[in-house]
């Protein structure tokens, strides 16, 4: 089993692999950029390396991270291996939230508040439901997601229908992943948020941890398990509405990365999560490079390719999780 | 109870729960003092899992209230400092008693030293290697430690989880702490049971208190020094072992005719075999 040492080793190598992926990116994808006309002021390459391509592909690194973490947190949470922020309809409360700050055409700086304020109020009613609603199969919880999927695709559809055709355009951007809408001013915002709550959720993955063996066990062992709560109810809101906010509704990175992770360092919260957030990013960023190459010039949707594998591969952690529990 | 003696370490005053109209527990005073093994007794549904869930201070009772003694069992002197259950952080709570419930749920795979050390939260330090390998040795978990848990057996499991529970109050020695064991037995074999009674001895000699479901009653007379008996949320009698385990009694709580032989060994047996 893993030891601090291989947790280590680990660590730099999904690091390095992480700065592989977004420098293959930067200057490969889709065309390759020769390297020496990115430094000269005026090629034109520069333009593009320095104003699209940095936004993009460090953008989609933050926003793997940010889901990949999400994930994380929310399997944590919910005690629930199959949670995930697209699949139980957090990410979707975080579209109809931005939705909505496009409906009633609020200030730009209202669409990152209200994609959180969304997914907060998405977390605390799937919190309300596990706890009054289903029994402890992890299974049946899920359902409750795909009904607030839904739902918020219902509303997402009627505000579409009630919009000018502008605002309709850009309801529509929400409901398929996208990282074209990265620009320098998002990576900032991006990039805050993902060093800060990286930050901020170190000290509290002891208890997560704790929180995993149960309720019972929490309490014997002095987790305060109600600010526990809400703290990860906190992070989960900025983490997915950020991510959503700028880049749509991104589905299976939340879900696939923390399960790989686990694969191979076991399930201390303490190592998951940090090595979650390198290959949540990484991947993304490899998606991201695969959409704009397999039918070059077209940018396939990148929620379609990451469907493409995370489908099949979810039917298979159900069956995993319904035999054997996770981990 | 308005007398409250230097060894004292928890007190209960009038306490009850309910739920709905249904009282699961009736009206109890209890004392619990320093070097003391109670065994709560009781047939099933007599509310046993409720009390020691309302006395370990996670679930609060509907009426009365729990004090625990904070003056160091030395003072002779002076009024004890009594501090409300109710009051008390989590991990406050967490840093004086340790508590093992029946149903200890994981179907994770933390290994069991991951589970093991993690009893040193509520004390936020670094996991003392010595007192690790002093708990995993007592409970002969030495070969197990990096067996992930899900791969264990009901007896492991146990063995792992009162592994936990014991190291939790170890910190700073047993003196001045209490631990709550719900069925401490299930699933640990006569070796095991043998060797779980010999380390709770120690822990009781170096001053700590416990509070114990058994079904054993044997067990309860032979190695508890107090004893509560509990029928149906009712609190039938409590003191020590010997006076309140009697033939007659548990012939009537537990509606079975039991005879008590004091030969070869004192013990309970079945009346109609």
């Amino acid at each position: 089993m893993p030891t601090l040492k291989t947790f280590r080793f680990s660590f730099v190598l999904s690091a390095t692999g992480a700065v592989i992926a977004i420098a293959l990116s930067l200057w490969l994808s889709p065309t390759p950029i020769p390297l020496f006309d990115t430094f000269h002021e005026d090629s034109p390459w520069s333009v593009i390396f320095w104003d699209i391509r940095i936004p993009r592909v460090f953008g989609g690194f933050f926003v793997g991270a940010l889901l990949a973490a999400s994930g994380v947190i929310i399997q944590g949470l919910f005690r629930n291996p199959l949670a995930e922020p697209g699949v139980i309809g957090i990410s979707s409360g975080a579209a109809l939230g931005a939705a909505c700050a496009l409906f009633f055409q609020l200030s730009v700086i209202w669409l990152p508040v209200s994609a959180c304020i969304g997914a907060g109020a998405a977390t605390l009613l799937l919190l309300w439901a596990g706890r009054h609603l289903m029994g402890h199969d992890m299974s049946q919880f899920i359902l409750i997601g795909v009904a607030l999927n839904f739902t918020t695709s219902a509303f997402i559809g009627l505000m579409t229908y009630l919009s000018s055709d502008s605002v309709m355009r850009s309801i529509a951007f929400w409901s398929l992943g996208n990282l074209s809408a990265i620009h320098h001013e998002e990576l900032v915002i991006l990039a805050s948020v993902t060093l800060l709550s990286s930050l901020c959720i170190w000290r509290y993955l002891a208890s997560l941890n704790i929180w995993l063996l149960g309720a019972d066990t929490s309490l014997q062992l002095g987790v305060n398990t109600q600010q526990l709560t809400r703290i990860m109810v906190l992070f989960i809101s900025i983490m997915v509405g950020i991510a959503v906010a700028f880049c749509g509704v991104i589905g299976f990175i939340g879900l696939l990365i923390p399960h790989a992770v686990r694969f191979f360092v076991g399930v201390d919260v303490k190592r998951v999560l940090p090595l979650s957030m390198l290959w949540g990013g990484a991947a993304l960023v490899l998606s991201d490079w695969l959409s704009q190459s397999i039918l070059p010039p077209a940018q396939l949707p990148l929620s379609m390719i990451l469907a493409m594998a995370g489908g099949p591969l979810f039917i298979a952690l159900l069956y995993r999780v319904q035999r054997k529990g996770w981990g | 109870m308005s007398h409250t003696s230097t060894s004292m370490l928890l007190r209960g005053d009038g306490l009850q729960f309910t739920v709905g109209k249904h009282a699961l527990l009736q009206t109890l005073d209890i004392e619990i003092n320093r070097g003391e093994i109670w065994a709560i007794v009781g047939p099933n549904g007599a509310g046993k899992s409720t009390l020691m869930s309302i006395l370990s201070g996670i679930q609060a009772p509907t009426r009365g209230s729990l004090y625990w003694n904070e003056s160091p069992s030395t003072s002779e002197t002076g009024a004890p400092t009594l501090i409300e259950l109710a009051r008390m952080e989590p991990s406050q709570l967490a840093q004086r008693r340790s508590y093992l419930p029946q149903q200890n749920a994981t179907d994770l795979g933390f290994t069991v030293q991951e589970v093991v050390s993690m009893a040193h939260y509520p004390w936020r330090r670094p996991s003392s290697s010595e007192h690790l390998n002093t708990v995993l040795d007592w409970f002969e978990l030495d070969q197990l430690r990096n067996r992930p848990f899900n791969q264990l057996s009901g007896g492991e499991r146990q063995r792992t989880h009162l592994a936990r529970t014991c190291l939790q109050v170890m910190a700073n020695g047993f003196q001045h702490r209490l631990l709550l064991l719900d069925e401490p037995l299930t699933g640990l074999d006569i070796a095991h049971q043998v060797a779980l009674f010999e380390r709770l001895k120690t822990i009781q000699s170096q001053g700590a208190a416990m509070v114990m479901v058994l079904h054993d009653i044997n067990l309860a007379r032979r190695f508890c020094t107090h004893c509560l008996l509990l029928d149906n949320g009712q609190p039938v009698i409590q003191g020590r072992a010997d006076d309140v385990l009697t033939a007659e009694r548990l012939s009537q709580v537990f509606n079975t005719p039991l005879l008590y032989s004091a030969t070869p060994s004192p013990h309970f047996y079945w009346a109609n075999s």
